[in-house]
């Protein structure tokens, strides 16, 4: 085949960390994280040899298993040029504040760590600026809320880009609940270990999520949506038997800027 | 005591064992607001913590006491002596009314408790300063005005000089002397009547403390 | 979790009446804190000043707690060191008998609850009165305080109306909290006439002037501190501060985190006892220096920063958790957050370290501390000190995060487990788990991402692009 006579522009690379939840039981959200970072203009590059941050041992206290994970990620993205891009503000966090203090003992590991740190980034916040928000096609109207999960709130501070974001859409109307910085009870092992809490936790927030008659609820992070999803569905008489409304921020982009999935 | 040596000497190894870096001390930077804002905002502070507050002049503001004592049918007032505006305010009292009771601090609380608990209507102190921040005054009791003088009484009028209200409390203490020779047994900073909110938040006062707080500015 | 802890968590979750009343207390605490603290930048750099003003506390406790006794003695205030709860308690024993002292009336003291100070002398024949509201209501109803400001805010009205008729045999009309507010104030003033010593905490103590900072509302810390004969101070030794040009910084940021409020009613300073022409005052004037675990922290770098805490209370005010079980769950002298920070340190994380499991590590209390404690990284960090303490290293949990890093360090077997779990995914309605008490088991994916990622590159290679 004949070379074309233009020069081929070079894309500028990201690395796309997909997190052990979505790989597992959300994989949608993680292509369409792929989708928009190549609407973006990027190259998006998934080592395959990715597998999960740490966070789920760390945060529980288990710090020998943690740094074993985290050593493999930490070498796996190692290119210093890549920022890398998580579609997960928790995880997100645990490589960007908690790598560095997981990895203090040893130098060299910590140093990787601090850079690795340094280019990382959670995905909305990191496409906010480089989305065509002239270009949106015309979409339905739609009620949607946002659920500000603690990581993005407090530890990304990415909240209220994800907030920008959404003020952006055509034809779109954005809620906010009641109680609304308040956490939704996942925490992660929080859910299982502290159960009746957490339980108590995930009803007030999911009922005040659908109290503001919002048809979906959006946010960047998986976990919350798995606990206040699957909680919705499950309390099928509390919620009149509603289906699950939670839907990622990346598919919800995706669709409203009209992308298609690839097969 | 040898008991309490010997843990003193333990708590102090025990403490030194730690990291010991000294860090540089911190500036502060006093908030200073326009002098003619300051007696309005000193006021309205006061008045959001439910304090009563007149203004008068260098004249007129032993009348206000008067009115006050009419008004309210107070009849044993705590006083200090040998203080001239007190005193003064005194005589004031007296001439607009005969049936009124004096109790002077001028014995030990054990000797006076009875009183003070039982008979006291209202007392009347002066106050050293106040800050307009936050709408306190600053007493400094001493032998003419003991400390309970501003706590026992259901009713505390304080009489303040509008020249001695500053800005902030950051003001006050940048201010020397503070040196520990001269440090006061008591200082004792008054923002309000007695308050609380222990019972289902809901404010509620004359706790403990007086149930009203009347400043005269003068 | 222990089923002592977890029964109570449960027990708080069960009762409705407690959830609403904890439920509208914290909110009405929220709402006035953000109000006085509507200023971001002002509450940034306060903050800021906070911080760094505790921290260098921290740094120089020694020489800081040697000049204030120094200042204290200068000035005539008998001062005392107690390793722990037990010798706190015998010096005031021992003051107490010096004096035959039978009547002791408190103020409000959180040290004195960690050091179950009033249970103690109660087994010596003498009689101790809370006489702040909150305080005196909860020893009513022989109850422990369920929060650091607000002792009684686990009741309501109705309840405290019950509670007066039932132990005191006095009736007050139906919601009339004034009322209330009276009977208690003419039942502790005769117990203010009569006590032989008033006992205070200290919210902060003055090193360069031996100058004793305490703050309040009501005025029973005022007449506990002047009427009796004998004023004992009972201090958390991080208390201590370097000079008064500190003060306003931390008053400030005290009196508005707990209750919303720019300053209390009273500020108090006492530096001494009462002098020769002076006619009221106690005319003996004790400090007690409490180490109680203390030291031991400050020893630790990265758990030194508990003992920035000027126990304001905003933590728990802002936990998720702590609005939903209350602070009696906790079963610990100090509840919500900085509970689950402070209780294992003073008493083992092998006795309390479960408390650290009831948090989501949402950071709710270290965005509100005005002292930047990062209680989540502190909780956290006991989390790691815990397991590695602990001497079931070997417990199931252990095994579990064993079998999952394992898994997780090896990409192959990673993707081979993925592609069992997601070929057994029928299987997932049988999982038992305590996670599907309230919520449906997502079940895996049938393609994981990594499966969906590389054909699609194959499929992109393979059309040219």
């Amino acid at each position: 085949m004949p070379h074309s006579s233009k020069t081929i522009q070079k894309k500028q690379q990201v690395y796309l960390f997909g997190t052990c939840l979505i790989d597992n039981f959300y994989p949608q959200a993680g292509l369409d994280a792929i989708a928009l970072l190549e609407l973006a203009g990027f190259e998006v590059i998934f080592p395959q040899a990715q597998t999960c941050c740490g966070q789920p041992p760390y945060n529980s206290g288990f710090k020998a298993p943690a740094l074993s994970i985290a050593k493999q990620t930490i070498d796996l993205f190692s290119d210093e040029g890549i920022p890398l891009v998580v579609p997960s503000a928790s995880c997100a966090s645990m490589i960007k504040y908690h790598y560095p203090t997981l990895f203090e003992a040893n130098t060299n590991d910590k140093q990787l760590a601090l850079n690795l740190s340094q280019r990382t980034f959670e995905l909305i916040d990191f496409l906010h600026d480089k989305l065509p928000y002239s270009q949106q096609p015309k979409c339905p109207h739609l009620k949607v809320t946002l659920h500000e999960s603690c990581s993005a709130l407090r530890e990304m501070n990415v909240a209220s880009t994800w907030h920008k974001v959404l003020e952006q859409l055509d034809n779109i109307e954005l809620f906010f609940p009641e109680d609304r910085h308040e956490c939704c009870g996942f925490g992660g092992t929080f859910s299982v270990k502290s159960e009746p809490i957490s339980a108590v936790m995930t009803h007030d927030k999911s009922q005040n999520l659908l109290a503001t008659g919002a048809e979906k609820i959006l946010s960047g992070d998986c976990g919350c949506l798995m606990n206040i999803g699957e909680h919705i569905v499950f309390e099928k008489s509390a919620f009149k038997k509603q289906a699950n409304p939670c839907l990622h921020l990346a598919s919800f982009l995706v669709a409203r800027f009209g992308l298609q999935h690839e097969h | 005591m040898l008991k309490t040596n010997n843990a003193r000497s333990a708590i102090l190894s025990r403490l030194r064992q730690g990291q010991h870096k000294v860090k540089a001390a911190i500036p502060f930077k006093a908030r200073h607001f326009e002098a003619d804002s300051i007696k309005a905002l000193f006021i309205d502070k006061l008045h959001e913590s439910h304090a009563e507050t007149y203004e008068s002049d260098e004249e007129n503001w032993s009348d206000i006491i008067t009115q006050i004592a009419q008004e309210n049918s107070f009849k044993t007032w705590l006083v200090a002596k040998h203080l001239p505006l007190i005193e003064q305010a005194c005589k004031t009292l007296k001439s607009s009314q005969n049936d009124l009771s004096f109790v002077h601090y001028d014995k030990d609380y054990e000797a006076l408790k009875e009183h003070l608990f039982k008979q006291v209507d209202v007392s009347i102190t002066l106050a050293k300063v106040a800050i307009a921040e936050t709408g306190t005054l600053l007493l400094i009791p001493d032998k003419h005005e003991p400390r309970m003088m501003s706590l026992i009484p259901p009713v505390h009028i304080v009489l303040l000089k509008q020249s001695d209200i500053v800005s902030s409390f950051q003001q006050i203490v940048d201010q020397p002397p503070w040196e520990s020779t001269a440090m006061p047994t008591n200082i004792v900073f008054i923002s309000g009547p007695s308050k609380t909110a222990d019972i289902q938040q809901t404010l509620a006062y004359g706790a403990h403390g007086p149930k009203r707080l009347i400043v005269i500015i003068i | 979790m222990s089923t002592n802890f977890s029964q109570r968590i449960e027990q708080a979750l069960a009762d409705p009446q407690l959830r609403a009343n904890f439920r509208g207390a914290m909110k009405f605490l929220r709402i006035k804190r953000q109000l006085a603290f509507s200023d971001e930048q002002e509450w940034r750099a306060l903050r800021k000043q906070g911080a760094a003003i505790r921290q260098d506390v921290i740094q120089r406790l020694p020489e800081l707690l040697i000049q204030l006794e120094q200042q204290c003695l200068q000035n005539g205030i008998q001062v005392h060191w107690a390793q722990d709860g037990d010798q706190a308690n015998e010096v005031i024993l021992e003051i107490a008998q010096n004096k035959q002292a039978k009547r002791v009336i408190k103020g409000k003291s959180m040290a004195s609850e960690e050091i179950e100070l009033n249970d103690f002398l109660a087994k010596h024949d003498i009689e101790c009165i809370e006489s702040d509201m909150g305080e005196y209501i909860v020893q009513l109803d022989h109850e422990k305080p369920s929060h650091i400001i607000m002792p009684a805010i686990h009741k309501n009205t109705a309840q405290i109306t019950a509670l007066f008729e039932k132990k005191l045999g006095i009736k007050t009309p139906e919601g009339d909290v004034d009322a209330l507010i009276g009977v208690g104030r003419r039942i502790l003033r005769e117990k203010f006439e009569q006590a032989d010593i008033g006992i205070s905490g200290v919210n902060f103590a003055i090193a360069d002037t031996g100058t004793l900072c305490l703050v309040e509302n009501e005025g029973n810390g005022r007449l506990s501190t002047t009427a009796p004969p004998v004023h004992i101070a009972l201090m958390g030794l991080e208390k201590v501060i370097p000079n008064i040009q500190v003060l306003p910084t931390l008053q400030r940021l005290l009196t508005r985190s707990a209750t919303g409020q720019h300053i209390t009613t009273y500020l108090n300073l006492i530096s001494g006892p009462r002098k020769k022409d002076e006619r009221d005052g106690p005319k003996e004037v004790h400090l007690v220096l409490l180490d109680n675990g203390r030291a031991n922290i400050r020893q630790d770098e990265k758990l030194q920063n508990t003992l920035a805490c000027i126990r304001c209370g905003a933590c728990m005010n802002h936990c998720p958790v702590y609005t939903r079980i209350g602070g009696h769950a906790y079963g610990s002298t100090y509840p919500g957050p900085i509970g689950q920070v402070v209780t294992p340190q003073l008493k083992g994380l092998a006795e309390e370290g479960e408390l650290l499991d009831a948090c989501s590590l949402n950071g709710a209390c270290g965005e509100a501390c005005p002292v930047e404690i990062d209680l989540p990284e502190l909780i956290r960090t006991l989390r790691h000190r815990r397991q590695e303490s602990t001497s079931n290293a070997w417990s199931k949990e252990a095994l579990v995060w064993l079998v999952w890093a394992k898994i997780h360090q090896h990409p192959k077997l990673y993707q081979q487990t993925t592609r069992l779990a997601a070929a057994l995914r029928g299987l997932t309605p049988y999982i038992p788990s305590l996670w599907r008490k309230s919520r449906n088991m997502p079940k895996p994916a049938k393609m994981s991402l990594h499966q969906q990622v590389k054909d699609r590159s194959n499929i992109r290679k393979k059309a040219g692009k």
